[in-house]
């Protein structure tokens, strides 16, 4: 792969971003490596998975439609998520990179470590997101959230291209003067106060601030992610005192869907709850978080 | 395991999981607390005092716990599986679609209805041949009509119809209702739930028709008494059921039914409410009147669906000793519906059941009123003169009796010379009626003709007189099947077809 010489920085980066936003991304940023390096845990730091890495590059795409928001919490369990969208950008981009820079880079893998079980990811695209400026943490278990695009889904970029860092996000968006209202009035936000396992508590200063973020993921993963699930399945079956409780256990409707989220894809699906995102003024409601919002302002802008 | 490592490679002992398992599961990322908003200030002195609250990794706990990466790893994960509840999925199923989590509105599944053991076997004694079942099903003869259904339509439809009347005045369909969804709810405050057993002996009375729609409606099963049973035919009848209640009779001084009921539910063990139909109870007991009038008027929740079970009747003796029949509202209400046309019975009928409602032509008399939506005139003791003066006071427009009814009151010279010309429609049913009788009350009806029926406890009518046809036919024999109906000649061994065109 042929190197380019007398790389701009500065000209790089905007022409990277500018790919990102041009193929679908609504915010992209670069994360200062060098911090990342030092926040994340051990074992999931940038050089573990790729020492030569020299910059991170993060992307957000937009969640669902308003429609979808209205919807059973069942139905929108399946396709809430967007991220897909947001891992094409960035295999996208690597290309990119590779192509116009002769620089090698890598569509940052969100899965999960393999040696560490499937709650624990190669790599905090979260932490490259905040970092990166395009995201700021929530009450809501720390889900990011943008002033302008509210709720997003996040994909990184690692690069032997060297490109200038921005800044974390200079305001937090969470929580909205609404919430510090309600949190007032009854101890609970929105996201926590409808949560259904109650995993979120936390507390507000007096200027609306966060002061204290707690989250229960332990609470949260029972629900969303379903990964004891099909083993708990079938160790119970095998243990049924008769031959009723063991085909109630292998061949209800709900132990059932257990296969068929499997064999379509674990992805998402493996249960995924909304709910705290589902009633975020800001996750759904933010100024350019409805699709068409955004469209009108694309048109707006075009027109100026 | 652990990348492929058994326990004995990794120097894992139960021990060690009890030892260590709270501290990896809380301090990793299962428990995560963040003050501030550090990262996002890049406050390093704070990023790293707060490592331990925002999740640390398996590495950097095996350092501090003095344990192996390996170690830290499989200890976490089993007990993540140990600790995590699979059932929590059901939480978002009722969420979503303008319909928000609310911590006092949730019941976990722990907490929600089971059927006890004994509904549970009562359901199966609902055995029927799957051929059948399904020829029923898809044919419609079985739909998901239940006796609150019914109710509730006449409640809707024509809200200030009488639906019970007599001696005690009118009961509009509004008012029945209201009465007893009241009852059906104190039912519930005292426990007794949907496919419990409700044991009743009382004799035609508003209190026998509220209590049977109360029960109904929160799905428990009614299981009638006859009124002339005293403890030596109520011990195992009751004790059979497994009434987990029974509604009685006040004392009178032929019968005093509260004691024998707390007699009773001293020697059965499932049978612990005791209901007497009075304003005041005697001690032990519960007033039923006072049940009615301070229940809540709260919507059933788990109202029952036309699959339950919903009576349980014995047989009044074809045999020596009475057969228990299961109905769920499917056989119970399936001919009601599947007969209607042969009745014609109307929105404008006062219909006078003759028979105690406890017995299954009884309760087929009520379901068959309800389902039109006409008027219950009630009857509660029979004796000859009353029988009549009802008839010619009350002006009912259809009849339905047994033979003995008629039987006695001609026996006294009471039909011929009685006003029945608002009879348009009289059935005969629930013994084998001599034809004379059936002439006799024929004779009587100016403006109506006699028709029979037959086929209560078991099938809830099975044959029928149509009312158009030759008065010898409906006199002297017991017509044909109800539509859907097979009848089977054993001797034949073969299964014969009646068509009832």
């Amino acid at each position: 792969m042929p190197t380019k010489n007398d790389i701009d920085p500065q000209a790089a980066k905007k022409a990277v971003l500018d790919y990102c936003l041009k193929k679908g991304a609504l915010v992209a940023g670069v994360a200062d490596i060098k911090a990342v390096e030092r926040i994340a845990p051990e074992g999931h730091k940038p050089s573990d998975l790729w020492p030569r890495a020299k910059s991170i590059i993060s992307v957000g795409v937009g969640g669902q439609t308003q429609g979808a928001w209205q919807i059973p919490a069942k139905a929108l369990g399946y396709f809430g998520s967007t991220e897909v969208r947001a891992y094409t950008i960035a295999y996208g981009c690597a290309f990119y990179i590779e192509n116009k820079y002769g620089k090698r880079a890598l569509y940052c893998p969100p899965d999960m470590d393999t040696e560490a079980g499937p709650r624990v990811p190669f790599q905090s695209l979260k932490l490259h997101a905040e970092l990166a400026g395009i995201g700021a943490r929530s009450l809501a278990g720390d889900i990011l959230l943008h002033p302008e695009f509210g709720y997003m889904y996040f994909a990184s970029i690692f690069t032997e291209l060297e490109l200038p860092p921005d800044e974390p996000m200079a305001d937090n968006p969470c929580p909205t003067t609404s919430c510090v209202e309600l949190f007032r009035q009854s101890g609970q936000t929105p996201c926590m106060k409808f949560c259904p396992v109650q995993c979120l508590s936390g507390d507000i200063d007096e200027d609306g601030n966060q002061t204290e973020m707690r989250y229960d993921m332990a609470a949260c993963a029972e629900m969303t992610q379903q990964f004891e699930a099909v083993p708990g399945v079938l160790s119970d079956a095998i243990r049924a005192e008769d031959e009723e409780e063991r085909e109630d256990l292998l061949f209800d409707a709900e132990n059932k869907i257990l296969w068929y989220k499997m064999s379509v894809g674990s992805g998402g699906l493996l249960g995924q709850c909304f709910e705290c995102m589902r009633v975020c003024p800001i996750a759904n409601q933010a100024p350019q978080a409805d699709p068409i919002r955004r469209y009108e302002t694309r048109m707006a802008d075009a027109g100026e | 395991m652990t990348r492929g490592l058994k326990r004995s490679q990794i120097g894992i002992s139960e021990e060690m999981i009890q030892t260590y398992g709270d501290a990896i599961f809380d301090m990793s990322h299962n428990i995560q607390v963040r003050r501030g908003d550090p990262v996002r200030e890049l406050d390093w002195e704070e990023i790293e005092k707060q490592r331990p609250g925002t999740g640390m990794s398996d590495a950097e706990l095996a350092r501090r716990f003095g344990l192996t990466h390996d170690q830290v790893t499989y200890i976490r994960t089993i007990m993540e599986r140990r600790r995590f509840k699979r059932q929590n999925y059901h939480r978002l199923y009722d969420l979503g679609g303008g319909k928000r989590f609310r911590t006092e509105r949730f019941t976990p599944h722990e907490e929600r209805f089971e059927f006890s053991p004994n509904a549970v076997e009562l359901r199966k004694a609902l055995d029927f041949d799957p051929r059948v079942a399904t020829k029923y099903l898809q044919d419609g003869s079985w739909n998901g009509d239940t006796v609150s259904a019914w109710l509730d339509r006449w409640v809707d439809k024509t809200p200030n119809a009488v639906a019970v009347c007599g001696s005690g005045g009118n009961i509009t369909y509004e008012e029945q209702h209201e009465r007893s969804l009241r009852l059906a709810n104190s039912l519930l405050a005292l426990g007794i739930r949907k496919g419990d057993v409700v044991a009743i002996q009382l004799p035609n009375t508003p209190d026998f028709v509220t209590s049977y729609f109360a029960i109904t409606m929160i799905g428990a099963v009614i299981s009638t008494m006859h009124m002339p049973y005293r403890i030596g035919e109520l011990e195992p009848l009751i004790k059979y059921a497994k009434a987990r209640a029974v509604i009685c009779s006040e004392a009178s001084e032929k019968y005093n039914a509260p004691e024998i009921m707390l007699e009773l539910s001293e020697r059965i063990e499932t049978l612990d409410t005791i209901m007497v139909a009075s304003n005041s109870a005697p001690s032990e007991t519960l007033s039923l009147r006072q049940l009615i009038s301070g229940g809540s008027l709260d919507a059933i929740k788990e109202p029952p669906v036309a699959s339950d079970p919903a009576v349980l009747c014995f047989t009044s003796g074809t045999s020596t000793s009475p057969k228990a029949v299961i109905h769920n509202y499917q056989t119970l209400l399936a001919n009601n519906r599947i007969a209607g046309p042969i009745y014609n019975l109307t929105e404008n009928d006062k219909v006078l059941g003759g028979p105690p409602f406890t017995h299954a032509f009884g309760l087929c008399v009520i379901n068959l009123t309800l389902m039109a939506g006409a008027s219950s005139l009630l009857m509660p003791a029979f004796t000859p003169p009353s029988l009549v003066q009802l008839i010619e006071k009350e002006k009912p427009t259809v009849l339905f009796v047994a033979p003995a009814h008629i039987a006695a009151c001609h026996k006294q010279d009471l039909i011929e010379n009685s006003d029945f010309s608002s009879v348009r429609m009289a059935t005969i049913s629930g013994a084998v009626c001599a034809s004379e009788i059936a002439y006799v009350l024929d004779d009587a009806l100016p403006n109506g003709t006699v028709g029979q029926m037959w086929g209560m406890t078991e099938c809830f009518m099975g044959l029928h007189t149509p009312f158009d046809s030759p008065v010898d036919i409906r006199c002297e024999t017991l017509g044909k099947t109800t539509p859907t109906f097979e009848l089977m000649d054993r001797s034949q061994k073969e299964t014969k077809r009646v068509n009832w065109k």
